[in-house]
């Protein structure tokens, strides 16, 4: 049983350095932080309408 | 081997038969001839008959006069014997002779040993006055100087006497004798039938560590299977039988009745009307087996038993017998089994706070329990008077595998260490063809399977959680590395589009994690529009993303913000580009800052999470095993004991 645990704490631990190294994350990003009070706030507005704060973005060769 | 006692014999004639007899030792007075028993004392260079000596009872003592033995290092002969009754049977005090010239008293009780030397005379509590526990305290030198414990208060016989011994005696002689114990092997008695008390010290060990040799033929004062002496239960008239000749009562199998078996025909101890129906014992009587290479038979049984709130708990008592090594037990409960001895040396108090613990062989035990134990059921043969409904006050305290239990009366405290077995350890070595029944619930003293095994899962975790958290560290500062200046912009007024090109700035980090892109315009209350391309310097590979941000004029509120945050997935590190093309109706100036964000550390906490559930189910494990261990204790409460913070499941994970 403790070979097991070995074994899964090392498996753990690879997902774990795989997920940083993708910038994988439970928690919300900056970005998706800034976008959620964002988000918040227009909706505490009524309901009015929205400015600024969206964008897109895209990525390829030149 | 032992050196050679020194021969300062000298040999008489018998006045009786004339046969030879002789005194070896100097200190002897008494001789008894070996052929007529006539019993003769010298003083000085006279002899007389005293008279004809009675007949010693057979007990099946292994030692015989002539046989060898070594204390300490240094040989010993038995010469001489004096054999005694008393309420638990027949003991005999063998008189030995040192090499080195001294003398001492081999005590051989039920097959347990003790050696003793007579020391000066000492002011003693009287016998009237002592009770089983009580404090004595023995002055003189080192070795045996300090605090003994009564252990028993007894009154023995002489039956007869044999060889040569150092004072006179007659059959039927009483003295009142109190037993002591001492640190470790500790021993005294006090002889209370002289005034003042003789006292005698000395230690209780194991045969083996006399090194005896010219013993009796254990084949022949061995098992007795198939010489038993026969007789009539008084109860119910049943034949029973009696193998051992230190056996002093036998209860009846049928009746249960209780016939003490030391005469030629039985006598009635207790009158049962009958035994318990149905009851068998696992292992039957009369069963030979062989238990750390001791052979051990099964002569008696009973059963025990407590009520504790209410409600009785019964466990079964195999009494085992050697011929050497004396009486052994088999309890069993629950499907639970201990072997179980007299204990080497008596159990010492440790001064603790709390739970009361006992010190034996360098071990601490923790107290587990206190019971009024009464016995339930017997049958066999048992070498004291036992009798159903016969109580004890009994304490246990536990150290697994191992049990020392005291059980008292008001003149004697014994003491007993348990060791816990597998079941089919004792099946198998007493050839039982019964499967053991699956033991319920956990022994008092029964290992922990998870003993020792909890450690490792903590140390293990505690490595992978350093390893995580320098894994961490080390993502989080390739992360932060390099942070680029922000590129500033500038729409002037009447332009509608600003277009920036920055310098190559360098975007640390590794792997292909997002960037964060952070447009904040400065002092504006018009929109902005930003088109922003990232352009990898070195591979030409483009990123671009659009913002706006900015505030809008709704119903003559301004609403809107001059900051935003987005972010480009898939960046990898190098040196980049920034082309920024604003948009705005009006003059404004402002920032874009391209960088990575910093490393989360929820990663690591779901890493450092998974990683604690094995040592922590294995330390729950352990603890309810040990909850379970102490559920029948007087401690239940605090579901105390022990919860072992060093152990792991062995199973089924």
């Amino acid at each position: 049983m403790f070979r097991a645990y070995l074994a899964a704490a090392f498996t753990a631990f690879g997902l774990y350095s795989a997920g940083q190294y993708k910038g994988w994350s439970l928690m919300p990003s900056e970005a998706q932080e800034f976008q959620r009070q964002r988000a918040e706030q227009q909706s505490s507005s009524y309901g009015r309408g929205s400015s600024g704060g969206s964008g897109s973005s895209s990525s390829g060769h030149k | 081997m032992s050196k050679p006692v020194e021969d300062k014999s000298r040999n008489v004639a018998c006045p009786s038969c004339g046969a030879p007899v002789r005194f070896r030792g100097a200190t002897s007075i008494v001789a008894v001839c070996p052929f007529c028993k006539s019993t003769l004392v010298r003083d000085g260079v006279k002899l007389e008959n005293v008279g004809k000596q009675a007949e010693l009872l057979e007990d099946q003592t292994p030692i015989r006069i002539g046989a060898d033995g070594r204390h300490r290092g240094v040989g010993f002969n038995v010469v001489g014997r004096i054999q005694f009754r008393h309420e638990a049977g027949l003991w005999n005090e063998w008189y030995v002779l040192f090499a080195d010239g001294k003398s001492g008293w081999l005590s051989d009780a039920s097959r347990e040993y003790t050696i003793t030397y007579p020391i000066p005379p000492q002011v003693v509590e009287p016998f009237e006055s002592l009770k089983a526990g009580d404090p004595i305290h023995i002055v003189g030198d080192k070795w045996y100087s300090g605090k003994y414990s009564v252990t028993n208060l007894d009154t023995g016989e002489v039956v007869a006497g044999e060889g040569e011994l150092p004072f006179k005696f007659t059959s039927g002689w009483k003295a009142n004798v109190a037993d002591l114990r001492g640190a470790g092997a500790r021993f005294a008695t006090v002889d209370y039938s002289e005034v003042p008390p003789r006292i005698y010290v000395g230690e209780k060990l194991p045969f083996d560590t006399f090194a005896f040799s010219g013993l009796r033929d254990p084949e022949r004062v061995g098992f007795t299977k198939g010489t038993a002496l026969a007789f009539k239960c008084a109860g119910c008239g049943a034949p029973i039988e009696k193998h051992v000749t230190t056996t002093e009562v036998v209860a009846c199998g049928s009746c249960g009745t209780v016939t003490d078996v030391t005469g030629t025909v039985g006598r009635l101890v207790q009158k049962n009307e009958r035994n318990v129906a149905g009851f068998v014992p696992i292992i039957p009587l009369g069963t030979v087996g062989r238990w750390k290479n001791v052979k051990y038979e099964v002569v008696g049984f009973m059963r025990r038993g407590v009520t504790v709130d209410g409600v009785p708990y019964q466990w079964g008592e195999y009494l085992l017998h050697n011929i050497e090594q004396g009486y052994a037990w088999i309890t069993e409960y629950n499907g639970h089994y201990n072997f179980v001895r007299t204990a080497a040396e008596l159990p010492r108090d440790e001064e603790v706070l709390g739970q009361p613990r006992v010190k034996y062989l360098g071990r601490i035990f923790k107290h587990y329990q206190k019971s009024q134990a009464k016995v339930t059921f017997l049958t066999g043969e048992f070498y004291w008077r036992v009798q159903l409904g016969e109580t004890v006050d009994c304490n246990d305290y536990v150290s697994p595998p191992l049990m020392v239990s005291s059980e008292g009366t008001g003149k004697e405290i014994s003491w007993s260490v348990g060791e816990y077995v597998e079941p089919s350890a004792i099946f198998a070595a007493f050839a039982l063809k019964a499967k053991p029944r699956k033991p319920v619930g956990v022994a008092p003293n029964q290992p922990s399977p998870y003993t020792g095994k909890v450690g490792p899962y903590w140390l293990a975790f505690i490595a992978f959680l350093a390893l995580g958290l320098v894994a961490q560290l080390v993502f989080s500062a390739m992360q932060s590395s390099a942070k680029p200046s922000p590129v500033p912009f500038h729409l002037a007024g009447g332009e509608t589009v600003a277009r920036v090109t920055s310098a190559p700035f360098k975007i640390g980090g590794f792997g292909a994690a997002p960037l964060t892109v952070r447009t904040a315009t400065i002092a504006s209350t018009e929109w902005v529009s930003v088109d922003l391309q990232l352009t990898d310097a070195d591979s030409g590979r483009a990123y671009s993303t659009q913002r706006s941000l900015g505030n809008h004029n709704i119903s003559g509120n301004l609403e809107g913000s001059g900051i935003d945050v987005g972010e480009v997935p898939g960046v990898p590190a190098g040196r980049y580009t920034l082309a920024i093309e604003a948009r705005s109706p009006k003059a404004v100036n402002g920032t874009v800052e391209v960088y990575r964000s910093s490393v989360g550390w929820s990663n690591f906490w779901l890493f450092a999470g998974f990683i604690v559930l094995w040592p922590t189910i294995a330390l729950a494990r352990s603890m309810a095993f040990e909850k379970k261990r102490w559920l029948e204790s007087d401690y239940a409460s605090d579901s105390s004991g022990d919860s072992d913070s060093d152990s792991e499941p062995d199973s089924d994970d």
